[in-house]
């Protein structure tokens, strides 16, 4: 018994060395399947891992906690003494700008922390002084920026930066990359072009507020958890519960806080208020004083002027006295100078007739003397004339020193007049010159009044406009409602998110494939083995009639595949958990630029499950071929078997057709028919290869078409404007429609509303335009199949597929339309149309009316743009124009968004395309292998017959051809199937993935498909080369 | 000149350590349209000869001409064209493609050739004009041999090489074969050259050659070939 076991088993180990290719084949396929099956299994789980450890090692927030009105030191305190919580960090947010060229860039300037989201350094060092920042590594290659480089920061909002950052002015001196950005996608802002290109990590020191934008916790124990995993939303979950407590208490304690601080800011202004009143009413009384001042000058002046005028009048009376004595005096000399004249005439008489006798005398020569005494004694004497005239001379010369006096005083009176009258002359001049100041200052003053009344009551407005606003302030401040804390978990994390998606949609592709690999293993495995035993079949007979039992002939065959598939399987486990990771996560890195780990741990329970289905698949296979051999008898297996008989097929029953085939057509198709299991085998594998590309393209146009179609055909506004409350009640959509570049606008209410149909109750977005027109002009309705375009009417509302699919209800059926918790309506629903993103009702006004009693009130507006206008430029232009507009949504920047996804979709195609490559590669050659052994003999005769090398390779690639053929069209229906199942199981609720391949994609797919074969016929025609003719001359055995 | 000519032809196998000498200067020449026999026991090097007379393998030396040409100088592609064209080969187990009936067999090899014959009628004259729609499988060995031959004929070959095409038959299916042959060769004026390791059939032929141990042992001309129905053995 040993004997015969142990002969057997080193016919055994020679076996294997014998057919090495066959048994390599069997390992490969086992390999391939084993790895595809653990490495796509544990794609996910890795991509998950990858993440998971970049969030601990930047110490990513578990929550970040976003206030409406900032937080502060104290709630971070608060938080931290919260149970669960393992450390808790403020962080300060701001968008600001740079410009770059003409272009300016907004960037998001985090301040630094050290718990809490620390950042990554992947270069340089992280800033110190207050002028230095650490950038965004993605930003940085993005922009070509480089460390120490300076930017300068500005605030795109119009207030500056300075109330924000000590120093606006900041050299970049690391790089850094962070948990919260994978993607390049930096989210988007209020300010410049409405996108963020990066951030900047600021110390603190640089930061000028003192409260923070938002907090960021890590809980205990969290850590140690995948982020993606059950078990740490629940430890999540549990610590928010810690933090919901405090939170009334801090919001409270934030409201009061800023209240205090609001009260006495609007103390301070009223005070400010006063004293400006106070200063209003100190310029009006030095206005009043000033006029008063000038009034007492004036009457001042006037007074002058009287009493100069009084003094002017007085001259005479003041001189009068002076007057009259003079004139007196004249008067008296006037006498006295009568009186000497009558005096005087006697004595000039006298000496007259005096002088006359001397003269007389004279003539007779007498000396004086004797003249004298002549007269003398004649009795004329001269002396009393002479004292007459001496007496005379006394008198007159008196009279003359009187006259002198006289004249003096005269003078001297006429120079006191005159000094009086100068005296007065100037006294006026003065005056008038006191008068013209005042006047001047009169006009002055003039100006000033008219200027103070004139603003006076704009003043006083201000100041009661101030004052009412200080005590709006208060009433605002009282009234003020407490802020609301948002606890945002790693599900709000854009990037988070998509990155996960991204790790589902791989999952869902992971569940499809490794079957199909595993499928075609076993049918690899049944093709092999099943030669093999035909082989062997005389080897078998000899062992039968030996006398050794079915168990020990099957169990060499089962072992032989068991080797095979057990070695294959494990080398594939071990290959391919690292590989197909590695190959994943490094491509998807290409769209997540910022993820720096790829952990790639070997997932014993992935492991074994693959090797154990490699095992089952193949030795199943096995059994199913020996097992029929071993059923003969020996006598018959020792006979080689007879060639298997040519029959006709069901074709040529067909005679008109069969005719017109060519001859060399018939006997292809007569081959492909002869070997069924080959051809199913090679029509599954082809098959299999092509549907793995279809799905993979399809998944692309899928996915794509979804942003294309809602964006593109669906949604025929190009922005959509959402306006806050403020906005008025009407007139807005034409105010917008008037802009420049906007040739259509319409406005719109959009509301969150429930639809309930049965047990089933979905939350939609109700849409109500004014009319049919409207919605004409901004939607498109229509049947996703039939194409057929709808009208919306006031008779019902228009759902968006998806949701009428999960609601279950069709056109004509009746839904509950829930406003809120006890705002229930019936209404009908028109039709059903095609959308791809969120769910829709739509509803005219009229039928809103209806149903409410009430016009609806418009909260946003949609705008069509003219085909030259920039979409941009309209967006920003309503932002800065109109304050009530809330947020402007630009679809084509929706479109790129989705547009930019899907490029991460392009992994996945990558990865099915190389997946197919492989599976067309093992299948194609390991049939085509058989094939040519199995038909040496045929083959061999061919060439003595004379065909050349490309007939012999033509006859057998007709048959290749058309199993290609067959191949894709089975493939095509595959793939359609599995791009069924894939895209169900990738779609979320709130999307609609399009169903649909793309004819190019079916084209592109067959196009591959045909490559791979054809690369395969390629090989193969060097193996018929090698084909030797002598086998001709062989018997069958 | 000689139809066909061998001249000191000479092909070496090596297998493992060992040379075998399977053709050890072989000469003999042949007349067109003569029926020719080779005869030897197995190992003699009977293939080897009809392997390079059959452009199906080369020679190592010598000088193989077949109407005047050096076939021994042909290239794999002349080589192939000369099966086609000029070589008409018949198998042991006839070789047919069980997948073709016994027509479409006769039609697979007049598909590639230069003057084909009607494949019906020359399945008609190998006697099988009521079985040219059956497969191999249907039909009995010397049906086969007679599709295999037709198949071998219609390509209207200079030479027609057969090899043991008796072997798989039962003695009277045999002879009718080697009357069909030599038939075809008295009535067409085909070149027929029967590798055989039954001497027994020797006197039916125009010329018997015999080869042992890789060198020609005996060329004769029969000047008087007995008929085929008249043989025993």
């Amino acid at each position: 018994m040993d004997m015969k076991k142990s002969a057997l088993r080193k016919e055994f180990y020679r076996e294997i060395r014998g057919s090495l290719q066959r048994f390599l084949s069997i390992l490969l396929i086992s390999a391939l399947g084993a790895a595809f099956f653990a490495g796509l299994r544990a794609c996910k789980t890795d991509m998950l891992l990858s993440a998971d450890a970049f969030y601990d090692r930047t110490n990513m927030m578990d929550l970040r906690i976003v206030s409406s009105m900032g937080l502060t030191q104290d709630d971070v305190r608060a938080i931290c003494a919260a149970d669960g919580v393992r450390a808790a960090e403020g962080v300060f947010v701001q968008d600001a700008l740079f410009s770059d060229g003409d272009e300016d860039v907004v960037v998001r300037l985090y301040s630094m922390t050290e718990q809490v989201n620390t950042c990554l350094l992947t270069g340089g060092r992280m800033p110190q002084g207050v002028s230095e920042c650490a950038a965004d590594e993605f930003f940085l290659s993005a922009r070509g920026l480089k460390l120490g480089d300076t930017l300068q920061l500005e605030s795109g909002s119009g207030d500056g930066l300075s109330d924000t950052l000590r120093k606006t002015q900041v050299t970049i001196v690391g790089s850094v990359s962070t948990g919260r950005y994978l993607s390049s996608a930096r989210g988007s802002s209020t300010i410049g072009n409405g996108k963020v290109a990066g951030y900047l990590v600021l110390p603190a020191e640089n930061i000028i507020p003192e409260y923070y934008t938002e907090i960021g916790v890590l809980f205990e124990g969290t850590r140690e958890l995948n982020s993606y995993g059950d078990e740490y939303d629940a430890v999540v979950e549990q610590c928010m519960e810690a933090l919901q407590a405090v939170r009334p208490e801090r919001e409270l304690a934030r409201l009061q806080q800023l209240q205090q601080e609001a009260y006495r800011g609007l103390d301070e202004k009223e005070s400010e208020i006063a004293l400006q009143e106070q200063e209003l009413r100190k310029a009006g009384q030095e206005l009043k004083e000033a006029q008063q001042t000038i009034a007492d000058g004036f009457s001042e002046a006037e007074r002058g002027r009287e009493k100069l005028a009084a003094e002017r009048n007085g001259l005479p009376e003041l001189f009068a006295g002076a007057e009259a004595e003079l004139t007196a005096g004249r008067r008296a000399l006037a006498e006295a100078w009568e009186k000497y004249n009558v005096q005087e005439a006697p004595v000039l008489a006298a000496r007259e007739e005096y002088d006359s006798y001397v003269r007389q005398l004279s003539d007779i020569s007498q000396g004086p003397e004797d003249i004298r005494k002549i007269l003398e004694v004649l009795g004329i004497d001269e002396t009393g004339i002479i004292e007459a005239e001496q007496e005379l001379e006394a008198a007159r010369s008196k009279l003359e020193a009187q006259e002198t006096a006289l004249q003096e005083k005269e003078k001297e009176l006429e120079a006191q007049k005159l000094q009086a009258e100068e005296k007065l002359a100037a006294a006026e001049r003065e005056l008038a010159g006191t008068e013209q100041e005042l006047r001047r200052r009169e006009s002055e003053l003039l100006a000033a009044k008219q200027e103070y009344n004139s603003s006076l009551e704009e003043n006083q407005n201000k100041i009661a406009k101030a004052y009412e606003a200080v005590e709006e302030g208060r009433k605002e401040i009282a009234s003020m409602e407490a802020p609301e804390w948002y606890l945002l978990d790693r599900n709000t994390i854009e990037s988070c998110v998509s990155f996960a998606q991204d790790a589902d949609r791989m999952d869902a592709v992971s569940l499809v494939f490794p079957g199909i690999f595993f499928l075609v293993a076993a049918l690899v495995s049944l093709t092999t083995m099943t030669r093999m035993v035909d082989e062997e079949r005389t080897k078998i007979g000899t062992l039968k009639a030996l006398g050794y039992g079915t168990a020990d002939i099957a169990g060499k065959y089962i072992k032989y595949a068991l080797y095979a598939t057990l070695t294959g399987s494990v080398i594939g486990v071990l290959a391919g958990g690292k590989i197909f990771p590695y190959i994943v996560i490094t491509t998807y890195k290409l769209v997540y630029t910022c993820l720096p780990e790829v952990v790639m741990p070997l997932h014993p329970v992935y492991s074994v499950v693959a090797v154990l289905i490699a095992v089952l698949c193949t030795a199943a296979a096995t059994l199913a071929a020996c097992l029929r051999a071993l059923r003969e008898q020996p006598a018959e297996l020792i006979r080689p078997a007879a060639p298997k008989a040519g029959k006709r097929i069901l074709l040529e029953r067909v005679g008109i057709l069969w005719r017109h085939i060519s001859f060399s057509r018939k006997a292809t198709l007569r081959n492909m028919f002869r070997y069924k299991k080959r051809f199913f085998m090679t029509v599954i594998g082809i098959g299999c290869c092509m549907a793995l590309l279809l799905v993979g393209y399809g998944l692309k146009d899928s996915i794509g078409v979804m942003a294309h179609i809602q964006y593109g055909e669906l949604c025929r506004y190009d922005i959509s404007v959402s306006l806050d409350s403020r906005a008025p009640e009407s007139g807005f959509a034409k105010q917008f429609g008037s802009m420049p570049g906007v040739s259509g606008a319409s406005p719109y209410r959009e509301a969150a509303v429930d639809l309930t149909s049965g047990a089933t109750t979905k939350s939609v977005r109700l849409i109500v335009l004014p009319d049919a027109e409207a919605f004409d002009a901004f939607f498109v309705f229509r049947d996703r199949n039939s194409g057929e375009q709808y009208s919306i009417n006031d008779a019902g509302i228009f759902l968006s597929e998806k949701a009428a699919k999960m609601l279950g209800v069709r056109a004509g059926d009746s839904v509950r339309l829930q406003r809120d918790a006890a705002d229930f309506r019936e209404v009908r629903i028109g039709e059903v149309t095609e959308n791809y993103i969120f769910h829709y009702a739509f509803m005219t006004e009229s039928l809103y009316r209806e149903l409410y009693g009430e016009a609806p009130v418009y909260n946003g507006c949609y705008l069509r743009l003219e085909p030259d206008a920039s979409e941009e430029g309209t967006a920003a232009a309503l932002l800065r124009d109109y304050d009530e507009v809330a947020s402007v949504l630009v679809t084509g920047t929706l479109q790129r968004q989705v547009d930019e996804m899907l490029r991460s979709l392009n992994v996945i195609t990558w990865v099915l395309i190389v997946c197919a490559g492989m599976l067309a590669f093992i299948v194609l050659y390991n049939l085509s292998n058989i094939n040519i052994t199995e038909r040496r003999r045929e083959l061999a005769t061919l060439k003595v017959l004379g065909f050349y090398d490309s007939e012999v390779s033509g006859y057998v690639y007709r048959e290749n051809v058309l199993l290609t053929f067959f191949g894709i069209l089975l493939g095509i229906a595959l793939g359609r199937l599995l791009h069924g199942f894939v895209i169900t199981t990738c779609e979320v609720d709130m999307v609609m993935f399009g169903h649909i391949i793309k004819p190019v994609s079916y084209l592109l797919s067959s196009l591959l498909t045909i490559l791979f074969a054809a690369l395969i016929g390629i090989l193969m025609h060097f193996k018929l080369k090698r084909i030797d003719m002598v086998e001709s001359l062989k018997s069958t055995e | 000149m000689a139809f066909v000519e061998l001249k000191e032809v000479k092909k070496t196998y090596q297998m493992g350590d060992v040379k075998i000498h399977a053709s050890d200067g072989i000469s003999f020449s042949l007349e067109k349209g003569e029926f020719v026999v080779i005869a030897g026991p197995s190992g003699a090097g009977k293939t080897t000869v009809l392997n390079i007379l059959g452009g199906m393998d080369t020679c190592d030396g010598g000088e193989v001409l077949v109407d005047g040409e050096r076939v021994d100088e042909f290239q794999a592609k002349r080589l192939t064209t000369y099966r086609r064209n000029e070589i008409g080969f018949v198998f042991q187990f006839y070789n047919l493609v069980q997948n073709l009936t016994a027509k479409e067999n006769v039609e697979l090899a007049l598909q590639i050739c230069r003057e084909p014959l009607d494949a019906e009628q020359v399945l008609t004259d190998v006697g099988l004009a009521g079985r040219m729609d059956n497969f191999p499988a249907q039909l009995s060995g010397g049906e086969q041999q007679r599709v295999s031959i037709a198949r071998a004929l219609a390509k209207n070959p200079k030479l027609l090489l057969c090899d043991e095409p008796t072997g798989a038959l039962d003695y009277s299916t045999g002879k009718q074969i080697l009357k069909l042959l030599q038939d075809t060769c008295r009535e067409k004026g085909m070149t027929v050259i029967v590798i055989t390791h039954n001497s027994a059939i020797a006197p039916m032929a125009d010329r018997v050659i015999r080869i042992k141990n890789g060198k020609v042992s005996e060329s004769v001309k029969n000047e008087a070939p007995a008929d085929v129905m008249s043989i025993e053995w």
